[in-house]
């Protein structure tokens, strides 16, 4: 399930570059970033709002051409087939239809409606699982925030993709839900083969939830440090207390600061000193 | 049950009650200030008209509910098809809105006689007319609600491999019904200018005509005759679009009053 040395690639991506805007105000979005993403791996990008973690994973997904650099995409049949799927910081529910309806949506708008009745058993027993089984006749206004994010995780799951390009997905969602989201999302991850790359700017939420971190910086965006999270699986909320988990935080949040101008170090050091008295 | 009843049949009483004192004053007037039926005819005269002459409405409303009705068809027929084509070729929009725009800054009415000229003094004209009328707030707003949608919903779409056709129907269309409704209300009260006005000035049959005919005569009890009946026609073609909005925007609705209530 976690990643191992003979594990295979599902993705590559080398060497891509691409600059949005035109004159003065280009924008370089990614430079010369290389990514490769193991099959059943899960991976996250960390990086500081801005540094092209959003348009790493629209590349990915094919929503977006490089300018240039090599990728070894997901191709178009796969596409179609609904392997690759996409969550996003808000839930991206259809106030016209259902629960189910809007679960189901992920096999119209791929193209499979030839089994309606499988489509629709799996998606049930999807939402089920993440406890709206109560709820699959309720439209999106009738629900909770956490609620529509978790239709739109079943919607993600439901075509059984082999890749899961997750963008923020929890980060409108309060403390409290959010973490019961990373754990759900855990969850029902092991019991899939997929391979998830997980766009977030939250730490403990990568560490918890991945088996490698990526940390990116901005202007251009590219990779500056890969960490390997070594927890056994499953995690749960004691994992945080875990030595290796703060090792591993503080190791993320190290690199993720020295990209960035906010975490200045020298600064914080005089800024330190100056309230010892120095 | 009997006290929703009750509490519906209630409402019913401000709006029955306002119409009602709205005709008693009228009455009175005409009465107190013995008005002379030439300038006003009471509401008591307007009734006689209206029954004598029943047959007569009948016939003449039944044209122009038809011109109307096929006018806003046409209408917005030609406005969803125009709006498409504006989403999806850029060249399409370039060359066509600076048309649309020109169209739009000159009152159609202008139009209406050269339309009678060309499409004859029966019914075709009218509905032409009521029809170029309807074109232009159902394109504006169609254009606005196809373009709202979210664009992460067309990504999702899209990382799904649906076609731009796919994406059209079945997520930026039934996203765009609320603003099509909203602006087809409206629309339905132009639809009814426009055949109205096209029997204004032309053409043997319709409540316009009727209109026309009786102020040759001064009637205008008669006058008065044909705008009632213009309006019960307006608020059935209204109800119909009403109902037609309830049936197919039901989550809508119930995604409106929703939010009222939070």
């Amino acid at each position: 399930m976690s990643s191992g040395e003979a594990a295979a690639v599902l993705f590559r991506g080398e060497r891509l570059s691409l600059t949005f805007g035109t004159g003065v105000e280009q924008v370089q979005a990614l430079k010369d970033l290389s990514i490769e993403l193991r099959r059943g791996e899960f991976t996250s990008i960390v990086g500081p709002s801005g540094c092209g973690k959003s348009t790493l994973l629209r590349i990915i997904a094919g929503l977006i051409q490089p300018l240039s650099g090599r990728l070894v995409p997901m191709d178009e049949t796969k596409r179609r087939t609904g392997l690759v799927s996409l969550m996003f910081q808000s839930p991206v529910l259809l106030p016209w239809r259902t629960t189910l309806g809007n679960v189901v949506l992920a096999a119209d708008l791929a193209g499979q409606s030839r089994e309606p009745a499988r489509i629709e058993a799996r998606a049930r027993s999807l939402l089920r699982t993440v406890g709206l089984s109560e709820f699959i006749n309720r439209y999106p206004f009738e629900l909770s925030a956490g609620m529509q994010q978790r239709v739109a995780l079943a919607r993600a799951l439901v075509l059984g993709p082999e890749l899961m390009l997750l963008d923020e997905p929890f980060s409108a969602l309060d403390a409290l839900t959010r973490e019961e989201m990373n754990f759900e999302l855990q969850r029902l991850w092991l019991q899939t083969a997929a391979t998830v790359l997980f766009v977030t700017h939250d730490i403990g939420e990568a560490i918890m939830l991945s088996d490698r971190v990526l940390v990116m910086s901005a202007r251009p965006g590219r990779i500056v440090s890969e960490i390997s999270v070594p927890l056994d699986r499953p995690r749960a909320v004691d994992s945080r207390y875990d030595p290796r988990f703060v090792a591993c935080h503080k190791e993320v949040y190290s690199a993720l600061h020295a990209t960035s101008f906010i975490g200045d170090v020298p600064s914080q050091r005089t800024l330190s000193s100056l309230l010892a008295g120095d | 049950m009997k006290y929703s009843f009750r509490r519906n049949a209630l409402q019913f009483i401000p709006p029955l009650a306002s119409f009602g004192a709205l005709i008693l004053i009228w009455e009175l007037l005409v009465r107190w200030l013995a008005v002379s039926p030439v300038i006003l005819p009471a509401p008591t005269r307007v009734f006689q008209e209206f029954v004598k002459r029943s047959d007569e409405i009948l016939f003449h409303s039944a044209i122009t509910m038809f011109e109307a009705f096929a006018g806003l068809v046409t209408g917005v027929a030609f406005a969803m098809v125009c709006s498409f084509l504006i989403l999806e070729f850029t060249t399409f929009r370039r060359a066509i809105y600076p048309l649309i725009m020109a169209k739009q800054v000159v009152p159609t009415i202008v139009f209406a006689p050269i339309l009678l000229v060309w499409f004859g003094y029966g019914m075709s004209s009218k509905v032409v007319i009521s029809a170029t009328i309807c074109f232009f707030p159902i394109v504006v707003n169609a254009l606005h609600g196809l373009n709202s949608l979210q664009p992460e919903v067309i990504e999702l779409a899209q990382s799904l491999g649906s076609s731009r056709w796919k994406i059209l129907w079945r997520l930026r269309v039934p996203h765009s019904l609320p603003s099509i409704f909203a602006a087809l209300k409206p629309t339905v009260g132009l639809a009814m200018i426009g055949a109205v006005v096209g029997e204004f000035i032309g053409g043997n049959y319709g409540l316009g005509y009727m209109i026309i005919e009786s102020l040759r005569f001064i009637n205008l009890a008669g006058m008065f005759a044909a705008t009632v009946a213009l309006m019960i026609l307006g608020m059935l073609f209204f109800g119909m679009v009403e109902l037609l909005g309830i049936l197919l925007l039901g989550w809508y609705r119930k995604a409106l009053r929703i939010s009222e209530v939070v």
